[in-house]
């Protein structure tokens, strides 16, 4: 069963996320925290950048979101695979945005990639379980 | 304070997640030829480049090829909330 330890003292659940280049050929990890309020996985713009995923096109349709700051509208992009706590999600739609760096992440894992899994999270041991959910 | 300026580029090294922390406290880390294990989480890899700005490990994204890990080896302190 995927299982990812983490410190149940620590300040936010930060995971490792995997996401496969636009072209197939290669893939980038970032840490990302683990946001069960947020609708919308993000992304970094110079990591999907790098990843040939071009989120400065203005041709990208834009997603409304709701931030600290009010509302925007940031670039939203399809990326071949995405995988964290050992499962995967092909085509996943994840946002374009910067988190502040004194965040530790360089995104944000939301519900339209944890919707697809059941997922257990033992706070006081700090151990996340993300398994196939039985429909 | 050990204040870093710029991306520097590290010794080329395989460490593992623990060594990394050990080594690289608070800093951000470019890791090429990474090891995940079976929950999609950094084993161990090769540190290329560090800094405790994560702009600069941004930047040297630009001149790396192929697959690559980013990396923060801080915690928030514990005074500090997060609200996104």
């Amino acid at each position: 069963m995927p299982r990812v330890v983490y410190d149940p003292a620590a300040t936010s659940i930060i995971v490792d996320l995997v996401i496969l280049s636009a072209d197939g050929t290669f893939s980038a990890v970032i840490p990302v925290v683990l946001d069960t309020g947020a609708s919308h996985t993000i992304i970094a713009n110079d990591v999907l950048a790098r990843l040939g995923y071009d989120p400065a096109n203005p041709l990208l349709d834009r997603q409304r979101i709701i931030t600290r700051s009010g509302i925007e509208y940031a670039p939203s992009v399809s990326v071949r695979s995405a995988a964290a706590i050992g499962q995967r999600v092909s085509e996943l739609e994840v946002v374009a945005h910067d988190l502040p760096a004194e965040s530790g992440v360089d995104g944000l894992l939301g519900l339209n990639f944890l919707k697809h899994f059941k997922l257990t999270i033992h706070f006081r041991r700090g151990v996340i379980d993300l398994t196939k959910a039985k429909h | 304070m050990n204040v870093i300026k710029g991306t520097t580029m590290a010794k080329r090294s395989f460490f593992t997640k623990e060594e990394m922390k050990r080594k690289f406290p608070d800093q951000w880390l470019l890791v090429s030829d990474y090891k995940l294990d079976a929950s999609t989480t950094l084993c161990k890899g090769r540190v290329v480049a560090y800094s405790k700005n994560r702009d600069d490990i941004h930047r040297a994204l630009k001149e790396h090829k192929g697959n690559f890990c980013i990396h923060y080896t801080g915690q928030l302190p514990k005074d500090t909330g997060v609200l996104f």
